[in-house]
């Protein structure tokens, strides 16, 4: 009795610790309550038509070309009370009114000190029934706020903002408080903005958050230095707390609303991911992991919170995917460990999947190592290509385009890598079909992959 | 001597007593061995009908579709890839969302993901412990709180349930998964018959046309759906056209659709089960004999929008005429 007793104990010794799982996301909310009002006044209820006197004095001041009366007028809305807010919005939204009142409007609640004036401005953008110059003014006016107070919702906005000048107005007040989500969107719009004009204004407002925010990208930043940024101020780390809380909603669009705009939030946002890879929400954890995944390079601090979560079977595959994406070559011997057959597949395949976007070649050995299962070979064999391993590997991943049961898309994606650096890219490319004629049918893309597969064999040579 | 046979006759009963309260309390037979099973491609060797059903079904083509592929932008929108590849349902529980797959992506909506148990077991019909995949009977397949992880996140299940058919307890399985040629003891049919089989859509919707004070009146009515026509918003859509009797364009009446959280300009028109929707035509050109013909797509763009294509790019539900 007693030698069984001390093998149990010796196994409890032994045991790795469990991964820890608890309540983060409530707590933390409970920590960080949001006391700014999450809904413009109007919204969703019947609005405030209330038109006080000073308030039609603002409209009308606002409206004039006088700059003296135009400071008064904005001194003046720096009073309005709440409820006039309300009806400030009204006027911005109504079609009826005319343009000056209108743009009146967005420069009243761009002075309005008040939060629900600021919340008026990020709710209006992204209708698209409201001509662009006014969304453009609408976003500059946010921009110019003495305090704004809501970055969250001010970073979705660039996700649904169609027109151009918005959302370089959005781009650069955003930069002033440390986010550098619209960079990407400047460096397309000075290339494709739709006017002369606008590619010009990009092109200068991109370089002026260049210099005011030091010569690299948010990504290339993090890339280097893996630093986090200063404390932010409580309303930020509350509202970054809101937005983690809908990670476990059940609409994935408003899940990736929330990856979206946490993904783009400064770098303080990464220990608080970390923490939520601990939450007993499975979802929380899930998507949490992906934002991390898709902040790449800046996500490199949370490497170690990520290997830990590869003990967590629901989580870790997602974990071994957000590991790939971190850059770090120090993550490589973790994810090795998990292309163990005996492990759960899923998480195997993830991590060969990993390795290969981690781009570190002193994987090859423990990828090329792998002989089953056939779904696993095959995503080594994706991630071989990546490596630099391509001319090994294609023969496999010719099979597997021409349908022997693995995803030939994929198989198709893995051989255009390879293609690209050979001599027959250009006949490649020509291939790929061009979405400008619709969506490909699926005859379409059999005759494709007949053609890609007859490119492969003459590159690989007899 | 009578002490031996009675020994002799002790030594019997007590053995013939072993016997029958061995047969009585005897082990059950000893499980099949635990088995990983990871391809559905395994599952083939015993249940060749139901696979051979399901490869032809739109589960097997849900990663690997180029419709999907397309409104997807290649699953670079990530949050698709979560039903088109999912973990196993039983993983994460009945009516809660499903998580993504990495292994196996090709074969889509697969067996595992529908008849995994995270215990090794799969979900079935019967308790047979002794078959390799030892399947529990789990009368959970059968609820519609099983297909909600994936198809209420285009509210399907919520208008199913906003339907008579709730309450009358007709549920997903009884329209998209008959009993085979209609006998329970054949099983269900892994089809999955949907908005892919015109037949089935063509009983979803009635078109019906008519003349009234000098106006044509349409009406589109969802008579056999037990949720919106189109249902699995966003994606689909359902257009009616007209045109004068022998020419050959169609004219753009109107489109039953959810449309996407961008299109702010654009409100949703689907049409709720047992609802009828009333149009009218008021066009010089409609006085003469017509057709009206409603169109189903199941992607929701026109190559060209201006003047779309119906007979080309969608398909043809009903059509009816009507005479001057």
């Amino acid at each position: 009795m007693l030698l069984v007793l001390f093998a149990c104990s010796g196994e409890q010794r032994n045991a790795a610790p469990a991964y820890r799982l608890e309540p983060v996301v409530a707590p933390a909310r409970a920590r960080h309550p949001l006391t700014l009002p999450l809904a413009a006044p109007g919204t969703g209820a019947a609005a405030n038509t209330a038109r006080s006197e000073l308030l039609e004095q603002v409209l009308g001041a606002l409206g004039e070309r006088d700059e003296r009366l135009k400071t008064l007028a904005r001194k003046d809305a720096e009073q309005l009370p709440p409820a006039e807010i309300a009806a400030l919005r009204e006027v911005l939204q109504d079609a009826a009114e005319s343009d000056s009142r209108r743009g009146a409007a967005a420069e009243a609640l761009g002075a309005s000190p008040l939060p629900e004036a600021e919340l008026a401005l990020l709710e209006f953008m992204p209708d698209l029934r409201t001509p662009a110059w006014l969304r453009a003014v609408v976003t500059f006016q946010w921009g110019r706020r003495a305090k704004n107070l809501y970055l969250g919702k001010a970073i979705l906005r660039l996700k649904y903002e169609p027109d151009d000048e918005a959302v370089i107005w959005l781009a650069d007040a955003l930069s002033r408080h440390g986010s550098r989500a619209g960079l990407d969107g400047l460096e397309v719009l000075m290339q494709r903005a739709r006017t002369e004009e606008l590619r010009a204004l990009a092109a200068e407002r991109w370089q002026a958050i260049r210099s005011a925010t030091g010569p690299e990208t948010g990504s290339e930043m993090g890339a280097r230095t893996g630093a986090v940024d200063a404390p932010p101020a409580s309303e930020r780390v509350a509202e970054a707390w809101w937005w983690i809380g809908k990670l476990a909603d059940w609409d994935l669009r408003q899940v990736d609303d929330a990856r979206f705009v946490l993904q783009r939030l400064p770098d303080w946002v990464v220990p608080l991911l970390c923490e939520c890879l601990h939450d007993s929400n499975v979802y929380t954890r899930v998507h949490a992991a992906q934002t991390l995944a898709r902040m790449g390079a800046r996500a490199r601090p949370a490497g170690s919170a990520l290997i830990e979560a590869l003990a967590e079977r629901q989580l870790a595959p997602t974990a071994a995917e957000a590991l790939g994406m971190l850059g770090d070559a120090g993550v490589r011997p973790a994810l090795e460990r998990c292309l163990n057959a005996g492990r759960d597949p899923d998480l195997a395949v993830a991590a060969a999947m990993a390795l290969g976007r981690l781009g570190d070649a002193s994987a090859l050995p423990a990828l090329r190592a792998i002989a089953a299962p056939p779904d696993l070979v095959f995503a080594t064999q994706l991630a071989r290509v990546r490596l630099g391993d391509g001319r090994a590997v294609a023969p496999a991943l010719l099979q597997a385009l021409e349908g022997n049961g693995h995803d030939p898309e994929a198989a198709a994606t893995a051989l255009g890598e390879w293609m690209s650096q050979g001599a027959r890219k250009e006949q490649w490319q020509a291939l790929l079909h061009d979405s400008a004629r619709g969506i490909e049918s699926a005859e379409q893309a059999a005759v494709r992959r007949i053609a890609q597969a007859r490119l492969v064999r003459e590159e690989l040579g007899p | 001597m009578q002490a031996s046979i009675r020994i002799f006759a002790g030594l019997l009963v007590s053995t013939v007593a072993a016997l029958a309260l061995y047969q009585v309390f005897q082990p059950p037979e000893a499980p099949a061995q635990a088995r990983q099973f990871t391809s559905s491609q395994e599952c083939a060797q015993c249940h060749a009908e139901p696979f051979r059903e399901w490869q032809d079904s739109w589960h097997s083509r849900s990663w690997t579709d180029p419709d999907v592929r397309a409104l997807s932008n290649d699953f670079a929108n990530t949050d698709c890839i979560d039903c088109h590849a999912p973990r196993p349902v039983f993983e994460t529980g009945l009516a809660n969302r499903v998580l993504p797959r990495a292994a196996r992506r090709a074969e889509g909506v697969d067996c595992i993901a529908c008849h995994q148990l995270p215990d090794g077991g799969m979900a079935g019909t019967f308790d047979r412990p002794d078959a390799p995949c030892r399947p529990q009977a789990r009368r959970e397949l059968a609820q519609v709180e099983f297909c909600a992880p994936c198809h209420d996140q285009h509210k399907t299940v919520t208008q199913w349930r906003a339907s008579s058919y709730a309450a009358q307890g007709i549920g997903c399985i009884d329209c998209h998964m008959p009993y085979r040629n209609g006998d329970p003891n054949q099983g269900r049919d892994h089809t999955m018959h949907g908005g892919h089989d015109i037949e089935l859509v063509r009983k979803a919707v009635a078109l019906r046309a008519q003349r009234s004070s000098g106006a044509v009146v349409v009406e589109i009515e969802n008579v056999g759906a037990g949720h919106h026509f189109p249902t699995d918003e966003r994606s689909r859509a359902a257009d009616v056209f007209w045109r004068p009797k022998g020419e050959t364009a169609w004219r753009w009446l109107y489109r039953f659709r959810s449309p996407y959280r961008h299109e702010v300009e654009l409100t949703d028109t689907l049409l709720p089960a047992h609802a009828t929707h009333t149009l009218r035509i008021e066009d010089e050109n409609a006085r003469g004999a017509l057709e009206v013909a409603l169109f189903y797509k199941l992607t929701p763009y026109w190559k060209t929008p201006a003047a779309p294509d119906p007979e080309a790019e969608a398909k043809l539900v009903h059509r009816v005429e009507l005479s001057p």
